[in-house]
């Protein structure tokens, strides 16, 4: 199943659509296959392969074997029934990709290269050099594990800013957004607001209220993209924090 | 390459794959920041007003003053004008005055709060609506919370547990007419001026905790937990975060847990939980009654709040002596009921003594038996000092061990007044090693004097003298040894309280030596003829092993020194190939030594204007190759010549392949090497184009490895 995976994660391509990446879809349409349950598959492979393809290549492996790998771990994931085996009670998307991927590493890949040295199956595109430059450009100190946690974090930063930006993309308004976005990373006391009200051409309350509203959103879409992948009841709050650990490391 | 930029909020370096360009840690920091428990508004949106607009909306009361602020509402001091009493007044959820679903909730709350009648509680007068507020009247209490008195000074564990028991019957009060506080935390706790504890804001946390409309019934969803989480954090229980709906009276003895753990120690628990009686002196069984109640399974916890009052009283009344001495006195009363309430036992010293003198005999025979196999072969020396060492750290110490505890044993036996037997053993313990080392004296002095005195006599005179010498003083030890043993004997057994018939005693005693000394003869040969047999088998097995790891050692030096060229594929080499595109890549040479390979040949491209043409080698187990510039080389449409140079050479199948510029995977492919290595790919499996006859060919041709 051929899966396009051009460099739709990073900021500067536009947004498209974002999947629901529901897990707990996932794992409720564990013992049948469905198309839900396929295209949220898809859909998370989609989202997340950056990480994937930097823990491997922290592994070792060349840019070529890498991108193969990925390549392949994603088709397998959509093949194979590999969901039995997720423990129902602590279900997370991040860590049951993490363990599969270096399950995949350890035994399946070697047998899927060898079919695929045994020829004539369809090669997929692959933005190589979108994703080198960008793990070139990563911290070389981390261990894979923490290079896959820390590109975690980083992809759902990246899919909460995207999702905001979409928001404000379809009401109308992407240039609010723009000149809103800086607000997110100030403290409370320092945000000029009397600037922002000048460049939204609105008055200081209703910026105040609009930077306000813009952080609300921020976190409560950067929770929903982390529950998402949760399974229902997971301790929220204990992933955000080992991701914001992890993205402290660097 | 990338305009490096830094955060204009926390100066870090910002990467090209910044979110919309901004800083990954400070996104990060604002998802950090605490979110407000009841309200989505902060607290400090809304000043208090002051008591002039309030008293309006409540002409029965004289407002007095503002006397703070809680997660919940206002409160104000006051004065009951027709009764003359103070009174507290508490007015929160200014924003749900019209909903009337609320108004009937609140009304069942204060009402079943209403019927709360106990010393330890704050008694709620009256409720209802008024000037836009929902409002509380209740008991006024003349003094502090317990936060504040944490605050000025730490409890000692006696206050500590002064405070507990009230507690305990104010929560038991109310869990026995079904109401829950569900906020228990020192704000909540408050003490008077005559130091009664009473728990005030019952049920509030219940009554507001449904504030967002919902009922209890609908299941906890990401949306809504963040909005109305009831409960402090860190004071509230696990199952009031993640299960809302299965709270009930024993998340309040967690929180009492917590509040008792904060007295004591001044700390709230954390992670992992250390037991208070590690932060502080107090007695260690206030540890488990902390401690079980903050179990993080209800089920686990205490199930009444007046059980953790009796425990805690419990250890109160019998408080007094020093926690170690209550300590020993508990252990030493095991071990007395124990020897009243068990029928008469062996004595396990005894059987240790015994154990140990065994094991010390062994080692002697062991390092006699090495000492004896060193001399005859000069096999490896290491294998032996293994086998030695746990022998000779275990059984020579028993030399010494063996008689102590022996000694002991005797003396346990004589104190237990009956409850203890095996005098015999334990005497045997005590005298074996000793009685040796005399022996072996006695021996040693008669061969030394039998040397000295007849020097210079002849060797048959001599030998005849020795073994006269030798009889003569194995008897003269024996006796000594008999004599010994009947003095010890018999002082042991002097003062023994229960009279036994002394016909049985020495039977006893002699059949329990006769099999001691068996087994010490037989397990020790049996071990040693064992372990002969391993020191034999043993080097055989390394060296055999060893042998083989150097053929296949040899073998793969010669394979990587020969200078491979490149004749007929059918012959020499295994050219797997893959050109599904007319694409054609051809090897005219390999050269390749431990270091490099070089490779050398011709390409026709065909189905792109252009490619990458490169040279890797990929191992089956997973060895990283970093890339070299000459490794690969750019190729257009047309044919050419191509030398590829990879300089890290290690066993794998190595193979041309041609790549799209851009990325990609490859799309002609041809594979080559020595018929060893495809030999070795073909094990693992790695080739589903080969057929048992290939495999067979190759096999019959000779190749192994």
């Amino acid at each position: 199943m051929p899966i396009s995976m051009s460099g739709q994660s990073s900021s500067s391509a536009a947004p498209g659509i974002f999947p629901n990446t529901r897990w707990s879809v996932v794992l409720a349409a564990r013992q049948r296959s469905s198309p839900e349950s396929a295209a949220a598959l898809e859909a998370i492979c989609r989202a997340y392969w950056y990480p994937l393809y930097a823990y491997v290549r922290r592994c070792g492996q060349s840019p070529h074997d890498a991108q193969d790998l990925t390549q392949g771990f994603c088709c397998r994931l959509l093949e194979k029934n590999w969901l039995d085996s997720v423990d129902r009670e602590k279900g997370k998307l991040r860590t049951f990709l993490i363990v599969a991927l270096k399950n995949f590493m350890g035994k399946e890949w070697r047998r899927a290269s060898a079919q695929r040295r045994g020829g004539g199956q369809a090669h997929v595109q692959f933005d190589t050099a979108f994703a080198e430059s960008r793990y070139a450009s990563d911290s070389h100190a981390l261990a894979p594990d923490e290079i896959f946690d820390q590109q975690w974090a980083l992809t759902l930063l990246d899919l909460t800013v995207n999702r905001l930006r979409a928001e404000f993309a379809d009401a109308a308004k992407p240039g609010d957004f723009e000149a809103l976005k800086g607000s997110l990373l100030a403290g409370r006391g320092t945000i000029d607001y009397a600037a922002m009200a000048k460049q939204l051409e609105v008055n200081e309350g209703a910026a105040r209220a609009a930077v306000h509203r813009l952080r609300k959103r921020f976190r409560e879409i950067y929770r929903q993209e982390i529950s998402q992948t949760l399974a229902e009841g997971a301790d929220l709050e204990a992933e955000l924090r080992h991701l914001a650990a992890a993205l402290a490391r660097d | 390459m990338s305009n490096e930029s830094k955060c204009p909020q926390c100066g870090a370096l910002l990467k090209e794959d910044a979110p919309a360009g901004l800083c990954p840690h400070c996104l990060m920091a604002l998802n950090l920041k605490t979110e407000t428990v009841f309200t989505d508004d902060p607290p400090a949106a809304q000043p208090p007003l002051p008591p002039e607009q309030i008293a309006p909306h409540f002409p029965q009361l004289e407002i007095l003053e503002f006397l703070g602020r809680g997660g919940m509402g206002v409160v104000y001091k006051a004065q009951q004008k027709a009764l003359n009493r103070l009174v507290a007044l508490k007015l929160l959820a200014p924003e749900r005055v019209n909903d009337a679903k609320f108004a009937e909730r609140f009304t069942r709350e204060a009402q079943a709060l209403a019927a709360l009648s106990h010393p330890n509680i704050v008694t709620i007068y009256d409720f209802g609506q008024a000037g836009g507020f929902y409002y509380l009247l209740m008991e006024f209490v003349d003094g502090l919370n317990l936060r504040q008195l944490l605050r000025t000074r730490k409890f000692t564990p006696e206050e500590a547990l002064s405070i507990v028991p009230p507690l305990c019957d104010a929560l038991q009060f109310a869990h026995d007419r079904g109401i829950v506080h569900r906020d228990i935390k020192p704000e909540n706790l408050l003490l008077d001026k005559a130091g009664r504890v009473k728990v005030a804001d019952f049920g509030i946390a219940k009554m507001l905790g449904t504030m967002n409309g919902h009922t209890d019934s609908e299941p906890a969803s990401p949306e809504n937990t963040t909005q109305s989480t009831v409960g402090t954090p860190g004071y509230s229980a696990p199952e009031q975060k993640t299960d809302p709906s299965r709270v009930d009276s024993r998340a309040d003895i967690y929180s009492l847990g917590v509040v008792f753990y904060e007295m004591l120690t001044g700390e709230l628990p954390g992670k992992p939980l250390e037991p208070p009686s590690r932060k502080v002196h107090i007695d260690v069984r206030l540890d488990e009654v902390v401690l079980r109640a903050l179990e993080r399974k209800p089920e686990l916890r205490y199930q009444q709040a007046s059980e953790v009052k009796t425990c805690v009283e419990t250890i109160v009344g019998s408080s007094g002596r020093e926690s170690a001495q209550i300590e020993m006195g508990k252990s030493e009363s095991r071990l007395t009921s124990s020897a009243t309430h068990q029928s008469p036992r062996f004595s396990r010293t005894a059987i240790m003594g015994v154990c140990w003198a065994a094991l010390s005999a062994l080692s002697a025979i062991v390092m006699f038996v090495a000492a004896l196999w060193r001399h005859g072969k000069h096999s490896e020396p290491a294998t032996i000092v293994l086998l030695l060492t746990p022998f000779l750290l275990l059984g020579l110490p028993g030399i010494l061990g063996t008689p102590v505890l022996g000694w002991i044993a005797v003396s346990q036996i004589r104190r237990s007044a009956g409850k203890l037997y095996g005098m015999g053993l334990a005497v045997f313990d005590s005298l074996l090693f000793p009685l040796l080392v005399l022996n072996f004296l006695i021996w040693y002095l008669c061969i030394v004097f039998m040397l000295v005195f007849r020097n210079g006599s002849d060797a048959s005179g001599r030998i005849q003298f020795a073994t006269g010498a030798l009889i003569v003083s194995v008897i003269v030890s024996a006796l000594i040894d008999w004599f010994i043993i009947r003095a010890v004997w018999c002082a042991v057994n002097k003062t023994v309280a229960i009279p036994a018939p002394p016909v049985q005693k020495p039977d006893h005693f002699w059949r329990w030596f006769a099999v001691v000394v068996l087994a010490m003869i037989s397990i020790p040969i049996l071990i040693s003829i064992f372990g002969l047999l391993a020191a034999i088998a043993i080097p055989n097995f390394v060296k055999a092993r060893q042998q083989a790891q150097e053929n296949a050692r040899h073998a793969a030096a010669i394979l990587v020194g020969q200078n491979i060229s490149f004749g007929s594929t059918t012959n020499f080499y295994v050219g797997q190939t893959n050109f599904p595109n007319g694409d054609v890549i051809e090897i005219t040479s390999v050269v390749r030594n431990e270091t490099q390979m070089v490779v050398k040949g011709r390409y026709n491209l065909v189905s792109h204007e252009n490619a990458q043409l490169a040279l890797y080698i990929s191992s089956t187990n997973n060895s990283s190759s970093p890339d070299d510039p000459e490794q690969s080389m750019q190729i257009s449409k047309g044919s050419g010549d191509f030398e590829l140079i990879h300089s890290h050479v290690f066993p794998g199948l190595p193979h041309v392949n041609m790549y799209p510029m851009g990325g990609g995977g490859p799309f002609a492919e041809l594979y080559f090497g020595t018929k060893a290595e495809a030999l070795e790919e073909n094990k693992l499996n790695l080739n589903p184009k080969w057929t048992d006859e290939d495999a067979a060919q190759l096999a019959k041709e000779g190749w192994q490895l």
